[in-house]
């Protein structure tokens, strides 16, 4: 039985990992030339204006408009309406209609999970819009419901969270 | 901005932006390019420079009210006035002002027992921020910190001057070098009196140059009584 | 601009450029060449979050509409205007309305400096959901993508809770109230209703001084630090994943269509 010598540890070979190249990347080799440009400049050059043009609108509106600084805080003195901020009168919206544990709690805590858990739901892998008419839409009939809860506790609520058309008088605050 | 797809990454490249041939174009002279990228860079210089002023500007406080600035004090009728010989603090003569961290001085016309005359007096009362008011009695806005290294001097009424618990500097009643390590006389403010007679001081502006007197420039004689530790 | 003006701007440009603090601090060239633009993306640290070359559909601004990008800019604007506010902003209830106060009126920029805080504020809200609209209906969650879609809808969740923290700090009567009928929403909540509304404000009775001290420190530093680290990952994982989605490819039915035409060529011949 012959028996094979363990090489001395200085002539083994030894590795440094260099690159992990992922399978797709190597099969590249035979695709067509990708139709992609330098980041530098074109992509940045956009980024860049990008960022220029949203300055100067924040500069512009800052300079015209002043944020809006109330009374000091009371207590014991409860501004009617009292409206959440805006991005949460969709909800405030909703607790006029469904019990608060629902509207304040599960609602957006299920919007919240559901959104995290969308792409592990929806198994379908096309991206085509064609191909994904269900997700869409129902992500679009929630998209829109919100928004109109949003828009109506925003501009069509006044005391006593009763309807107010917008032209009589707007309760709101930035 | 937008993009033609009809032509290839590389023509792409070369027609708008970017490339080793439309570098080697504008190497060539002053080109569009060029003046584009000076004016982004002397854009930004310009952006970068007034973001910075601003941030100081911010930064820097706003003094207004405050020690530093112009402190308005109470009226001068608050400020009784007395003889050098008979100050007692904060009842007449001598004033503490915590706000404006300074004493006022209010002696009477003939109170004060001047070791000059004429108008060698009168350019040392100038220099030292002495001010003479309508009535003739003299006012005199001396800032609280001792000129030896920074205690806070107090008035002693039974030494009828000012004596520095830290390290014994002393100071006559207008605040003029007696003894001890102090390097000068007591430091001043400027001080007026608004239109409808209250005393006002110049916190931001300290008169500092008030050199240990000697005969020709001894304003005021020296207390008589003796000052122990 | 004269000739003399155009060779003393090239000969001083060429002299900084060739100096040895400058090539110290830039080691490549002016990224006009191919081998510079590519140096420059993966020498530079903020810029090496981009890849080198980008696929011309991703790049279209009608495709992203650089929501993503300007919302992380408004981040950073917000964290600048921030820290400058905090110079001035003292967290406790007797005080921090007149600070505000003060800021608008004795602070130098102040008033434009809350101005532009509170308007980006809104602005990054407002740009953060579209983002997420725009992400979704491009189908970009889909693999290999998902887990930055989460990480992107924490980071959603993230934006409103600063923006919602940061309402409360003026302690005027908007911000008192809007935080007062938010976190009694909390209360309703099953089981630990009332330890989570208590938790928030700090004490039972509604919101008050303490409320006060944990949003301005949640404001300033837990949630910016959090939405920092996440954006970190956000933005490593786009480029692992190979970049922007780009615009949805044809849907199945094209692709049939397409593999029947081609049959057919392929009998006719």
């Amino acid at each position: 039985m012959a028996t094979t010598e363990p090489r001395p540890a200085a002539t083994q070979k030894r590795y440094r990992t260099l690159a992990v190249v992922k399978q797709e990347a190597i099969t590249r080799v035979e695709k067509q030339l990708e139709d992609s440009v330098f980041v530098w400049p074109h992509l940045l050059v956009r980024e860049f204006m990008a960022a220029a043009l949203m300055t100067v609108v924040l500069l512009v509106v800052s300079l015209v408009v002043d944020a809006p600084l109330r009374a000091h805080s009371d207590p014991n003195l409860t501004p009617n309406p009292a409206k959440a901020p805006w991005y949460f009168l969709g909800l405030q919206e909703q607790l006029h209609y469904f019990p608060p544990t629902v509207a304040g709690v599960l609602l957006p805590g299920f919007t919240l999970v559901g959104l995290a858990l969308l792409p592990y739901v929806d198994r379908n892998p096309s991206r085509a819009f064609e191909d994904r008419k269900l997700s869409i839409s129902l992500f679009t009939i929630y998209a829109i419901f919100f928004a109109v809860t949003v828009l109506a506790g925003s501009f069509f609520r006044g005391s006593g969270w009763q309807w107010v058309w917008p032209w009589q008088h707007i309760y709101f605050d930035l | 901005m937008s993009i033609d797809t009809n032509r290839t990454p590389q023509e792409y490249e070369v027609l708008s932006g970017g490339g080793a041939e439309s570098a080697q174009m504008a190497r060539r002279g002053i080109t569009r390019r060029q003046v584009l990228r000076r004016a982004v860079t002397l854009g930004l210089g310009v952006v970068g420079i007034e973001g910075t002023y601003m941030a100081l500007t911010m930064l820097y406080p706003n003094l207004a009210g405050q020690f530093g600035s112009v402190i308005t004090l109470s009226n001068k009728s608050k400020y009784q006035s007395a003889a050098q010989k008979q100050v007692l603090i904060d009842q007449r003569g001598i004033f503490y002002e915590p706000s404006a961290k300074t004493y006022i001085m209010h002696l009477t016309k003939d109170g004060a027992d001047f070791a000059l005359q004429g108008q060698t007096l009168q350019n040392n009362l100038d220099a030292s921020n002495w001010l003479q008011d309508q009535d003739g009695t003299y006012w005199l806005s001396l800032y609280q910190v001792c000129v030896h290294l920074g205690c806070k001097v107090p008035f002693r009424d039974d030494c009828v001057s000012f004596k520095c618990p830290c390290h014994g500097s002393h100071y006559n009643v207008d605040g003029e070098y007696l003894d001890g390590p102090a390097p000068r006389s007591l430091d001043r403010f400027t001080m007026s009196f608004d239109g409808s007679g209250n005393v006002q001081v110049n916190t931001g502006k300290l008169n500092q140059h008030i050199q240990r007197p000697d005969a020709q420039t001894r304003i005021l004689v020296p207390p008589t009584v003796q000052c122990s530790a | 601009m004269s000739t003399m003006n155009r060779g003393l701007l090239d000969r001083a440009g060429s002299y900084i450029t060739s100096s040895q603090a400058w090539r110290s601090i830039f080691r490549h060239g002016y990224p006009d060449t191919p081998l510079n633009q590519s140096l420059v993306m993966m020498g530079n640290v903020f810029l090496h979050l981009h890849p080198v070359k980008v696929s011309r559909k991703a790049m279209k601004i009608t495709y992203t509409w650089c929501l993503g990008g300007l919302s992380f800019f408004l981040f950073l604007v917000l964290t600048i205007t921030g820290v400058f506010l905090m110079f001035y902003f003292v967290p406790e209830a007797r005080v921090a309305y007149n600070n505000i106060q003060q800021i608008q009126s004795a602070v130098a920029f102040g008033n434009l400096v809350r101005n532009m805080h509170r308007w980006a504020a809104h602005l990054m809200v407002v740009t953060v959901t579209l983002h997420m609209i725009r992400v979704f209906y491009h189908g970009a969650y889909k693999p290999p993508r998902e887990f930055n879609w989460v990480i992107g809808v924490t980071l959603f969740l993230t934006t409103l809770l600063l923006s919602f923290t940061g309402y409360l700090l003026p302690w005027d009567q908007i911000g008192y109230w809007a935080i007062t009928v938010g976190s009694n929403m909390a209360s309703y909540a099953p089981l630990l209703g009332a330890q989570a509304h208590n938790t928030l404000t700090g004490q039972p009775v509604g919101v008050g001084g303490p409320t006060l001290i944990r949003f301005y420190t949640l404001h300033v530093i837990g949630l910016p630090l959090a939405g920092a680290i996440l954006m970190a990952v956000h933005f490593w994982r786009i480029r692992k994943d190979g970049g922007e989605a780009g615009p949805p490819p044809p849907a199945r039915r094209e692709i049939e269509q397409a593999r029947a035409r081609e049959m057919e060529v392929a009998s006719l011949s």
